[in-house]
């Protein structure tokens, strides 16, 4: 892509680390393909994966050919893919710093979680943001059963729509499920297959870059657990978990 | 040397597997043990044979590093790195220690930046290995050489124990137990480890089986740890 259509500031010192988390088998290694295939011509891209029993996202990614092999890092979790992305990053922090230092400068490094269950989500310590990946196949009520990703990750991703008639799931229900459980917080429904879908994926992740450079971006932590709704005889109140050490109460 | 007051508390921290240093993702061995054939017969002399191999020969470098951190030692961080990798044939062995080195020496940088022995370490080997790793920063944080060559033992052991558990079929209360049992030769190996005096008495054992299974997990594709 020529220079002058590239809106993105030229160098920073460190890359826009950017999450991708989600269940088993909803496209997260190919979000990040079609990121890499969409963007490789304005973006310097690094990737790490985290298998969690084999180098599977990694080949894949390499042998998808949208970036040089040496750039797709596959870092081993000791069968604790969600300790590797939030209570101890320590692997995939040198992993990231590595590809950083051996490929500087990188604009974005991509870091893809194992397969995990809907309370994964990144530690702050490790990604700047992180996008959430759910697909149609999974259920069209996965997005309104929330969860600290689904609600709070910086965006969630409604994957392979165009598998929607097939599995009988109103994608337009979904999204609207979705943006309601994140109180309006950015949703997308994608479909590598669908053009339209894949630009407003690589316009979502350019304008974070930017915000990244110009020091705006500020990283949010999806968190444990999200502020929720206790009714009692005064109407109710929410408890938002802030102040846990004088209210307690049972989930 | 006299302990610190927090000492005591710094101990268990560095004993605990939920220190954030990267450990999970190491097996001390045991995955590509397991998959050359070790049954469940096999782990707890397995975590024995390390302890009078690879362990002895660890701890001993450790508790150098920290009488080095604690300017006792008369040598450098760097020529008991030497001294190590020249008692560790096995490149993969070398390559996990220093990828666990580095993860507890990052850690050592947040919780005590102005170490002088932690500066040090990061300035002459930026990449140590996990035993100076560990003895540098045990010496940071006040934890003694006594203390600190017995969790050198223990958490290998406890390595060994916390990966059988995600690769073979073992009741976990089973494998706690085999801490225990080993403890009286963990305290051996911990106590004869302080006689250590400079870097000729680093002991060099080799574990020939262990480090050829360690070479032969570096390029499999389907492994949960990383050595």
């Amino acid at each position: 892509m020529p220079d002058n259509l590239s809106p993105v500031p030229a160098l920073s010192t460190r890359s826009l680390r950017l999450g991708v988390a989600g269940p088993v088998g909803t496209g997260k290694s190919s979000l990040i393909a079609t990121i890499c295939r969409a963007m490789a011509g304005e973006l310097q891209i690094g990737v790490i994966t985290n298998d969690i029993y084999t180098d599977e996202d990694a080949r894949f990614l390499r042998s998808a050919g949208v970036l040089p092999e040496e750039r797709i890092r596959a870092v081993e979790t000791g069968a604790c893919p969600h300790t590797a992305i939030r209570d101890d990053v320590t692997t995939n922090l040198l992993a990231v710093e590595d590809l950083e230092a051996d490929f500087a400068p990188l604009d974005l490094v991509l870091v893809e979680s194992g397969g995990d269950n809907l309370t994964a989500t990144f530690s702050p310590a490790l990604v700047d943001a992180q996008i959430f990946v759910l697909d149609v196949a999974g259920g069209g009520d996965v997005a309104r059963k929330g969860g600290p990703g689904i609600a709070r990750a910086d965006l969630l991703v409604i994957n392979k729509i165009d598998l929607a008639p097939y599995v009988e799931v109103d994608v337009e229900q979904m999204v609207a499920d979705a943006v309601e459980a994140r109180e309006g917080g950015p949703v997308l429904a994608l479909s590598r297959k669908q053009q339209d879908t894949v630009e407003e994926l690589c316009a979502w992740v350019r304008e974070l870059v930017v915000r990244h450079r110009s020091g705006q971006h500020t990283p949010q932590d999806p968190g444990p657990m999200a502020p929720h709704f206790h009714a009692d005889e005064d109407g109710g109140y929410i408890h938002t978990h802030e102040d846990e050490d004088t209210v307690r109460h049972q989930h | 040397m006299l302990l610190a007051p927090d000492a005591g508390v710094a101990a268990f921290l560095l004993a605990d597997s939920r220190l954030p240093s990267g450990a999970y993702s190491h097996s001390a061995g045991l995955e590509p043990a397991v998959i050359a054939g070790l049954d469940v017969d096999g782990v707890y002399p397995y975590l024995l044979a390390r302890l009078h191999t690879v362990v002895r020969v660890e701890t001993a470098a450790a508790v150098l590093a920290h009488r080095s951190a604690c300017g006792a030692a008369g040598v450098g961080f760097a020529q008991i790195e030497a001294a190590l990798d020249a008692r560790t044939p096995s490149a993969a062995q070398r390559e996990a220690s220093r990828r666990l080195g580095r993860g507890m020496l990052r850690l050592a940088g947040k919780l005590k930046p102005d170490s002088p022995a932690v500066v040090e370490l990061q300035r002459t080997v930026p990449r140590p290995t996990r035993p100076v790793a560990l003895g540098v920063t045990a010496a940071a944080l006040g934890v003694g050489e006594l203390q600190l060559a017995r969790l050198c033992c223990y958490d290998d052991a406890q390595s060994v124990v916390a990966a059988a558990l995600k690769l073979l079929p073992i009741d976990p209360m089973d494998a706690t137990a085999w801490i225990l049992d080993a403890a009286e030769e963990i305290d051996a190996v911990a106590v004869e480890s302080l006689l250590v005096g400079g870097l000729d008495d680093i002991p060099a054992l080799s574990a020939p089986l262990m480090e050829h299974w360690a070479e032969d997990h570096t390029t499999r594709t389907r492994r949960l740890f990383v050595a």
